[in-house]
């Protein structure tokens, strides 16, 4: 057993299958916690030992603990913008299979926030295609259920929305109201009249009209959205880029005490060039769970979107219909090698997002030329496309990736169409990567894919798109791999692997429980497995009805 | 004659970094052109605001006492655009800098966000001395051609440091890589302003006795502005062909750099016809007479003054008109920067 001075604990876990991602002591019966560490990991009769009158023992009731998950990448302030939304998203990410039942979830949401008339109901991940009734949603569905409050479904694609008549009242469109060129207003048949959905330029009112949180609305929202990602087992939680606009919030946030897991944010590239803020001691920012550890560049687009940047052109063109589209960076090479020169002069660390290989080759030419220093971890996010070549310069300039095994799913059919079966099987490639000995993680770019770890789990494991077909055989990974990817290895990107990811004496005890254990159920079945408790330092912040 | 509000004409300027956009928006901002400009940037840092001119700063907005507006657009182009478009008192003109890797038609696409704002062009900023090996870049060659072939005018900088050799070079390899290219020299970032934001309608050309309905603007540009740009003026009391009109601008050489125009035509007496002509890219829109019209076609042509043809341009124009010009009544104007010959 190990343990740590004689002493009596606060908590112990026994009773289920203990994780620890600790390769010297993988699996334990029990877990003693004191003062928000863990004190002890071995047999229940070492562990029990450590009982005290005041000690709390829990019984896992066979349910699973392990270190709680850690946000290889997402945008935790989405989280907060969209605390006040509906989730009328369609399966998996949410429950909206038809018109009828989005407007009962919208009805459920009315009702839990007690919406007085006139204030904004507003729905996120509307998507017309995937409902039952084979058409869009319009206002006259909407109407008769909310008469007195304007909704708006926003499009999955955030370039849409569907109104109902109190909105389009309070933006003032209607009959008279021109299409704008590069616009869709759908209007009812045989009339002017709008019927309901907007997209792209038609909907450019609404994004002014939609009301803006208040400073002080925006900070409740940040206890939302921790909620949310401690719902789904997240202790550690990332925002890359903030905006500079919202880095005072976050600052209040943690001097209120309302931080209660770890808020991790990175600049915005062209703000940290243009602050210059040296920052030797990346922890020194820290202040009561919050800290900015680096600064995040984006260099290109997205793969489905056909704005990541490659050096073989896309099977299908480009956007706009160009021919021999490969993409283009989003920002010039000068703008990445000066952030990252000046960031390794600071000694922050660098993410920087890349999903085409041309991206990836830009970023290693900026890391080389900036001096190709020891030690930085600086992580390529997505890094979706890497090329072999690549990953091997990741290994001798250690460079980590966080790929996002979640686009196997959701877009795993479109990348073969769009790349061809060659590239889009090697997508986020963590068996050859786990393979040459790289660091890797694994996120859901929340709101871009559901924060559900278990799912991003699940994708790593199978790889199946939505047609069922598996998106590279050889890339699948062990539900082990999969597990380190979310947790030990997330405790390495953030600098904090002798804290976190694992349950070893003397780190954090940041846990969580799952219903079953990813290592011993059929992988088809990993993405079922809930999050019943989430714990942060010894403390529960999260617990679901089971 | 009568109109609505008019739509708040639009400029983008595109280019890669170091082409030169700063400079010529900082030249803009400080200009003696009588407009209230809103300028969109990406960042302030580099915008070389000179502090006396400095009226108020307020996070993303400075104003000038020239009436001028100087925005930091962030990620929110849309949105600024929109509310600016919104004001009571909105801008005379919006000029908004793409960013180095934007393609600017991408840009150009937010001119039709909002029935208040409409296009006016899109102009590119190159450095001679460095496109051809700009070109060259694999990660940016590509892309800075097509910013080059989005270009309604091609405004080509840093034509200082090079001899005359060395500038004609600059001129043929641009026309190479970009067939038909309009050229405008912009020399440390002064281009005339009613060559980059187009020629505003409200006086008459010193050369017509009547009551006309455009104009260039009427402050005097400095001797930089006199020497490299001309103007040519046409008036014809004649209507013209349609078809031989098309025809003709169609075949406008690449000096023609801007044109504008309240034309008739031949056979149709309840329009007139407005020609706004930058670079390759022109409209003919019709638009509703009142009848209080003189049925005079008015034109001005911008050109570099080194190459403006004017004898070509004037016989192409007379042979475009109903009668192939044949008949004397119309009259030709030649109007070279300030005062009348």
């Amino acid at each position: 057993m190990k343990q740590g001075r004689t002493s009596f604990a606060d908590l112990i876990y026994h009773g289920g299958d203990i994780i620890t991602m600790d390769e010297g002591n993988p699996a334990a019966e029990a877990v003693a916690i004191k003062d928000g560490t863990i004190l002890a990991v071995g047999s229940k009769q070492d562990v029990l030992n450590l009982q005290g009158p005041a000690t709390r023992v829990i019984d896992l009731g066979g349910q699973t603990l392990l270190p709680a998950f850690i946000d290889g990448h997402s945008h935790f302030f989405q989280a907060a913008m969209i605390a006040d939304y509906a989730n009328i998203s369609a399966p998996p990410v949410g429950k909206a299979r038809s018109i009828g039942g989005i407007i009962a979830i919208l009805k459920e949401h009315f009702t839990q926030r007690r919406l007085p008339p006139g204030e904004w109901l507003i729905g996120y991940g509307y998507d017309g295609s995937a409902l039952s009734d084979g058409r869009d949603a319009t206002r006259d569905d909407l109407d008769p259920f909310f008469p007195r409050n304007p909704v708006v479904l926003v499009h999955v694609s955030g370039h849409g929305c569907v109104l109902n008549s109190a909105a389009f009242r309070a933006v003032g469109i209607d009959s008279s109201t021109p299409t704008p060129q590069g616009g869709v207003t759908v209007r009812k048949p045989g009339s002017n009249e709008p019927a309901g959905l907007l997209m792209e330029n038609s909907m450019f009112p609404i994004l002014l009209a939609l009301p803006k949180p208040s400073p002080q609305l925006l900070l409740e929202h940040l206890t939302i959205a921790q909620q949310m990602y401690a719902s789904n087992g997240y202790t550690t939680v990332q925002d890359a880029p903030v905006e500079p606009k919202v880095m005072p919030l976050y600052e209040r946030a943690a001097a209120e005490g309302r931080l209660f897991l770890d808020l991790v944010g990175y600049w915005e590239s062209h703000e940290f060039l243009a602050t210059a803020k040296p920052c030797a001691d990346y922890l020194s920012l820290q202040s009561h769970r919050y800290r900015m550890a680096g600064v995040k560049v984006i260099a290109d687009g997205s793969p489905q979107g056909r704005t990541a940047f490659f050096t073989r052109p896309y099977l299908t063109g480009g956007p706009g219909g160009e021919e021999k589209w490969r993409g283009d960076p989003v920002v010039p090479p000068e703008h990445l090698n000066a952030v990252v020169k000046q960031a390794y002069e600071s000694k922050v660390q660098v993410l920087v997002h890349c999903n085409g290989d041309a991206a990836i080759d830009m970023l290693l030419d900026a890391h080389k030329a900036a001096g190709a220093p020891d030690g930085r971890r600086t992580t390529v996010i997505h890094s979706q496309f890497v090329r072999r070549d690549q990953l091997a310069l990741y290994v001798k300039y250690g460079i980590n990736a966080s790929f996002f095994t979640n686009h196997a799913y959701f877009w795993g059919d479109l990348h073969v169409k769009n790349l061809g079966k060659e590239r889009a099987h090697f997508l986020s490639p963590m068996k050859t990567a786990r393979a040459l000995g790289l660091h890797m993680t694994n996120h859901s770019d929340f709101l871009v894919t559901p924060l559900d770890p278990l799912f991003i789990l699940w994708t790593a494991v199978n790889r199946t798109s939505r047609s069922g077909q598996v998106i590279g055989p050889d890339e699948r990974v062990s539900v082990l791999d999969g597990l380190k990817a979310l947790t030990i290895d997330g405790a390495y990107q953030y600098f904090e692997e002798s804290r976190k990811g694992s349950i070893e004496v003397g780190k954090l005890a940041d846990l969580v429980i799952l219903t079953a254990n990813p290592l011993k159920v059929d992988v088809a079945t990993i993405k079922d497995i809930k999050v019943t408790e989430t714990i942060k330092e010894g403390k529960t912040v999260f617990q679901g009805t089971s | 004659m009568t109109r609505k509000i008019a739509a708040i004409p639009l400029t983008i300027l595109g280019g890669y970094l170091g082409a030169g956009k700063t400079t010529l928006l900082n030249a803009l901002l400080g200009g003696d052109h009588g407009l209230r400009l809103a300028i969109l940037v990406n960042d302030f840092g580099r915008i070389n605001i000179d502090a006396d001119l400095i009226a108020s700063h307020g996070g993303d907005t400075v104003s000038l006492t020239n009436g001028c507006v100087c925005c930091s657009m962030g990620d929110n182009l849309a949105m600024t655009l929109l509310e600016l478009a919104g004001r009571t008192a909105p801008p005379d003109h919006i000029v908004i800098e793409a960013s180095g890797v934007a393609d600017p038609r991408r840009v150009a696409f937010y001119g039709s966000a909002h029935p208040r704002l409409q296009l006016n062009a899109v102009m590119v900023v190159a450095d001679a001395e460095t496109l051809r090996l700009r070109l060259k870049d694999p990660y940016v060659g590509e892309l800075v051609l097509r910013q080059l072939d989005s270009a309604d005018l091609i405004l080509l900088s840093k034509l200082d440091l090079l001899d005359d050799t060395e500038r004609a070079a600059a001129h043929k390899f641009v026309r190479e890589v970009v067939p038909q290219a309009r050229i405008v020299e912009a020399v440390r970032g002064r281009v005339p302003p009613d060559l980059l934001l187009g020629m505003a309608s409200t006086r008459a050309p010193a050369c017509s006795p009547d009551r006309v309905l455009l104009q260039p603007l009427s402050h005097v540009p400095s001797t930089e502005h006199a020497d490299r740009f001309a103007r040519w003026s046409f008036v014809s009391e004649r209507p013209f062909d349609r078809e031989r009109l098309r025809a003709t601008i169609e075949s406008l050489p690449p000096s023609v750099l801007r044109a504008k125009g309240v034309l008739y035509l031949n056979g149709d007496r309840a329009h007139s016809f407005i020609l706004q002509l930058v670079g390759r890219r022109w409209t003919l829109e019709a638009g509703n007479l009142s009848g209080e019209e003189d049925r005079l076609s008015r034109l001005v042509v911008i050109g570099p003054t080194e190459s403006l043809d004017r004898s070509r341009l004037t016989d192409a124009f007379h042979g475009a008109l109903v009668d192939g010009g044949r008949s004397r009544a119309s009259r030709v104007c030649d109007v070279h920067g300030q005062g009348e010959r």
